[in-house]
């Protein structure tokens, strides 16, 4: 695939989406990265921050959050179970959802699932599409999702409470605190979600049976500057969730699965000169218990424990030329019904350079290698360019090499783990288009990849079933972002919108994998005046196919959502919000798996205060 | 416990692959009513998934029907992974898994007739004998029994290990003590007392048992090696013999005085009488997924083979002479896991 091809194929799907233009909406606001390795390698790739804002105004779920306001589709077992991603047309396992910059991809499962993670306690999600973020170390192929905890030094004294009050007696509430002082910051958040999750089906008999869910999240961040150059920050979560499975037969047995994450992290930054260093000491834990019957005490369970250990040294040799080496060391000691108890070690040296030719030509280069006890990896890379044309138009180039390593289910699953299994392996090419005009920004960003060596459990001729490294797979498609603003007089616009268009194609059969649409787009328009605010939001899926041989008897047909909000301020200072938001507005009856229906319409009244 | 692992690993990776449920195409081949002098498919669709069907096939391999059963009860859904069926007079027992139900349906129409849920834990097999039904359950490792013709539940015999195919033979019912590649026990149920009155060690690696003739015959297959045993009814002893060449044997299926097992792709055929193994296949199939072989029985002299496509597709049957031949190829529902002659 030339790149010129890209090109063209972006601009045609430009053309398009700016004459539709009319019926689309949200916001994608500028930039601004946290993460210090999210900084150092994204400059030519695309990154969409989602702020507090729009945090606020989604479900306090992941999946709901970035199915709303993002390309990534879900493949979502009903409301609130199981969740995992397809983004940018790669498997759940091929996207990595990093926590201040520590990758929390579960590794029993190799992906985490998007309805376990609340967040609400969070100030900021950043998405990268695409490969190329090979610091994070395995899975970073179709993209990365960052949680962060971002810490501001200056005096501030907030306390923050938001309760949701939805249908099906859902309730999110989420208590935080902001205290800081020039030299010491501190953000905690406690953050409590829970649902009967009962909903009558959309156009058929039956409602959702034993779907209930709770989770609870305390999320502390605490930041200490010792002086000018040095500073050290501890972050700590603590999620506890509980889910019932919900049945697609009225006598199927009742299950239930609980989750027990905890994540620390504290990390010493210091400048000195020309170098900064940056060392970071993270534990984190994951347990699961999984009910096969409610009725009865049995349970089987599993974790594992990791401790990650990263050193970034970073040099600067002049304006225009930076380098950075990073170390890194992660154990990961896995325990548990399946996997017995197991051990895997992971080095890795990663090398970062920086230069900028010009004001206007950006470059930048990564490679890494790892060194691991269990699996070969390969040498990692990537390249990007940046050139900004004109004030109103920059292309990005980037390339890069990624893999995903086997999880420890897939290698130690008594009976069927495959010790021999290859890490999957992944070359991706991307041409970002950016483009800026007064208050209207958008990128169009077109990209093919090649995986091999994918790992699929199968039934064997054993009369098993098995991890094995078995398909290859091209993927090609584009993304538009687009992010308008406007102000007229005390009337405040905020549109945003995204759409992807994705071919991923099974080489060997030349067909589309299932689960993967090859239309998404979303959008959402706000509009302030004065205190008060409203919103609405949409969604659409295209249809996907359900079987690998993309028979048209087996398609999930394409659905489109939308919910609606409102919200007024009562105080003339703070914030003292009353709203109300109606999810799934025309009520339509949809799924994004067969026989995992979703709710209809329904309600939610929320209050935030903000002192 | 293994299987309960495999149970936990299925909802694991149902995080990665959940499949379909349309229904297929209701296209009457044949005449409704007249599933008769064939072979029912099972297709036990995607775990999790309420898309497990039935397909027939006639003994001449001329009429074939996919969807049967939700052809002729448009308004049921079959459930969640089709295990396995049995008969008695005009019924067939369907034991949906997942579903935690038996369907009971006309084998002849195959119109829905009853369904059957009362205390069942994740059923996996069933055998009908003298007048009662008996169920083994993966949950509460016991076999259920109810009624044949009331569908009534009736008691539960503990077998207090994994319960999984269940034969009858001389009286007395045979639990073989292991399921998807591990176990080495069977258990001998006594009717006249409802409880296990003994439990024979076989080989690790358990995965099919037959009663032909007051024996029951029991196939282990494991890395390093396959045996057959074949337990007298009468005694309860069992005797063995073994191969090392051939391993992990499974589906083992006896037609008339033949018996016929799988290993790898190939195709195995030994007498009833048969005191060593044949190492030679018959023929091998072609191995164009890696679950080839998950449904496989010999009919009347036709081996039939199921090709369960990995669970990402519709399946593929193909059914072959004695020699190998490919007499008919048809596309079939999700998972096919087993045939069932209808005559």
């Amino acid at each position: 695939m030339t790149i010129k091809k890209h090109i063209l194929f972006g601009l045609l799907f430009l053309c398009q989406f700016a004459m539709a233009q009319n019926d689309s909406i949200n916001r994608l606001e500028e930039v601004i990265v946290s993460d210090r390795q999210l900084k150092g390698t994204s400059n030519t790739q695309s990154v969409q921050r989602l702020s507090d804002t729009i945090i606020s105004r989604n479900q306090s779920s992941l999946t709901s959050l970035l199915n709303y306001n993002t390309v990534i589709f879900f493949k979502e077992n009903g409301l609130g179970m199981v969740s995992s991603p397809s983004f940018r047309g790669t498997t759940a396992q091929q996207t990595v959802v990093v926590w201040n910059g520590i990758n929390i991809n579960s590794q029993l499962l190799g992906q985490t699932d998007f309805n376990t993670v609340a967040t609400r306690g969070y100030n900021s999600i950043d998405v990268k599409a695409g490969g190329g973020s090979i610091m994070y170390g395995s899975g970073a192929i179709g993209g990365t999702i960052h949680l962060n905890n971002d810490l501001k030094f200056s005096d501030t004294f907030k306390s923050d409470l938001q309760v949701y009050y939805r249908d099906f007696n859902t309730l999110s509430a989420v208590y935080g605190i902001t205290a800081a002082t020039e030299k010491i910051s501190v953000d905690a958040s406690f953050n409590r979600n829970s649902s009967d999750n009962d909903f009558k089906f959309v156009g058929r008999n039956g409602r959702n049976t034993n779907g209930q869910f709770y989770n609870n999240a305390l999320n502390v961040a605490f930041g200490y500057k010792i002086n000018g150059n040095n500073n050290v920050k501890l972050y700590s979560e603590v999620y506890d969730g509980e889910r019932h499975f919900s049945i697609t037969s009225p006598n199927a047995t009742r299950t239930k699965y609980q989750d027990f994450n905890t994540r620390n992290l504290l990390t010493w930054s210091s400048k000195f000169d020309d170098f900064a260093t940056d060392l970071r000491l993270a534990y984190i834990t994951e347990h699961y218990n999984y009910f096969e019957d409610i009725n009865r005490e049995g349970f089987t369970g599993g974790g594992v424990k990791s401790f990650i250990a990263k050193y970034n040294l970073d040099y600067t040799f002049s304006k225009n030329s930076m380098a950075t080496v990073i170390l890194d060391y992660t154990k990961n000691n896995g325990e548990g019904d399946g996997i017995g108890a197991s051990t895997r070690q992971i080095g890795g040296v990663s090398l970062f350079y920086k230069y900028n030719v010009s004001d206007r030509w950006n470059t930048e280069a990564s490679i890494r290698k790892e060194i691991s006890d269990v699996y070969k990896s390969p040498i990692l890379f990537s390249v990007g360019s940046k050139y900004s044309f004109t004030n109103f138009y920059q292309l990005k180039l980037n390339f890069s090499r990624n893999y995903r390593i086997p999880t420890f289910n897939d290698l130690y699953w008594a009976g069927s783990g495959n010790k021999d299994l290859k890490p999957e392996n992944a070359y991706q090419l991307e041409v970002g288009n950016d483009f800026k005009f007064k208050q209207l920004h958008f990128s169009v960003t077109a990209y093919g990849s090649k995986i091999d060596d994918m790992i699929r459990w199968l039934p064997t001729n054993a009369g098993n079933w098995s991890p094995i490294n078995t398909d290859k797979v091209t993927i090609y498609g584009a993304e538009v972002l687009l992010g308008w603003s406007k102000k007229l007089n005390n009337h405040y616009f905020d549109l945003s919108g995204t759409y992807a268009y994705t071919v991923s194609k099974d080489e060997r059969t030349q067909k589309q994998l299932f689960y993967v649409p090859y239309h998404k787009l979303t959008g959402s328009l706000s509009h302030n005046y004065k205190k008060f605010a409203s919103y609405y939001q949409l969604l659409y899926t295209g249809e996907v196919f359900t079987t690998s041989d993309n028979n048209p008897k087996n398609i999930l047909d394409g659905f489109m959502v939308s919910n609606i909000g409102a919200d007024y301020n009562f105080s003339k200072n703070n914030t003292f919000k009353v709203g109300v938001k109606v999810a799934n507005l025309w009520n339509k009856e949809y799924q994004s798996l067969p026989s995992r229906y979703m709710p209809g319409r329904n309600f939610t009244i929320y209050l935030n205060l903000n002192y | 416990m293994k299987f309960k692992n495999l149970y936990l690993g299925l909802a694991a990776f149902a995080l990665l692959f959940t499949s379909c449920s349309n229904d297929d195409d209701t296209i009457i081949d044949i005449p409704s009513g007249a599933y008769i002098d064939g072979v029912f498919i099972l297709n036990e669709g995607n775990f999790g998934t309420p898309n497990a069907s039935v397909s027939f096939l006639s003994n001449d391999l001329v009429t074939f029907q996919n969807a049967i059963f939700s052809t002729m009860n448009p308004t049921e859904t079959l459930g969640d992974v089709a295990q396995s069926m049995s008969f008695y007079n005009d019924k067939a027992f369907i034991v949906v898994n997942n579903s935690n139900e038996v369907r009971v349906v006309d084998r002849y129409s195959f119109k829905n007739v009853a369904t059957i849920s009362a205390n069942l834990e994740n059923p996996r097999y069933s055998v009908v004998y003298n007048g009662f039904l008996y169920v083994t359950n993966a949950i509460s490792n016991a076999v259920t029994v109810y009624d044949a013709s009331t569908y009534a539940y009736v008691r539960t015999i503990e077998v207090g290990k994994t319960s999984e195919r269940i034969v009858e033979s001389n009286g007395k019912l045979y639990v073989m003590n292991g399921s998807f590649g591990s176990g080495n026990e069977v258990s001998v149920i006594d009717l006249g007392t409802n409880k296990v009155s003994k439990v024979i060690t076989v080989e690790e690696g358990i995965n099919s048992i037959e009663a032909s003739n007051g024996s029951v015959y029991v196939l282990c297959g494991n890395d390093t090696r396959t045996k057959l045993f074949k337990i007298n009814a009468a005694t309860d002893v069992a005797t063995s013999f073994e191969t090392t060449s051939l391993t992990n044997s499974i589906n083992m299926d006896i037609d008339g005085s033949k018996i016929y097992y799988t290993s790898g792709t190939g195709i195995y055929v030994m007498d009833l009488t048969a005191t060593t193994f044949t190492e030679t296949p018959l023929f091998n199939v072609t191995a164009n997924s890696w679950s080839t072989l998950y449904g496989f029985a010999a009919i009347d002299g036709k081996i039939y083979t199921a090709d369960a496509a990995g669970f990402i597709n519709d399946g593929k049957v193909v059914v072959y002479s004695a020699t190998g031949e490919a007499l008919k190829t048809v596309e079939v529902g999700m998972g096919p896991n087993g045939f069932y002659a209808n005559n």
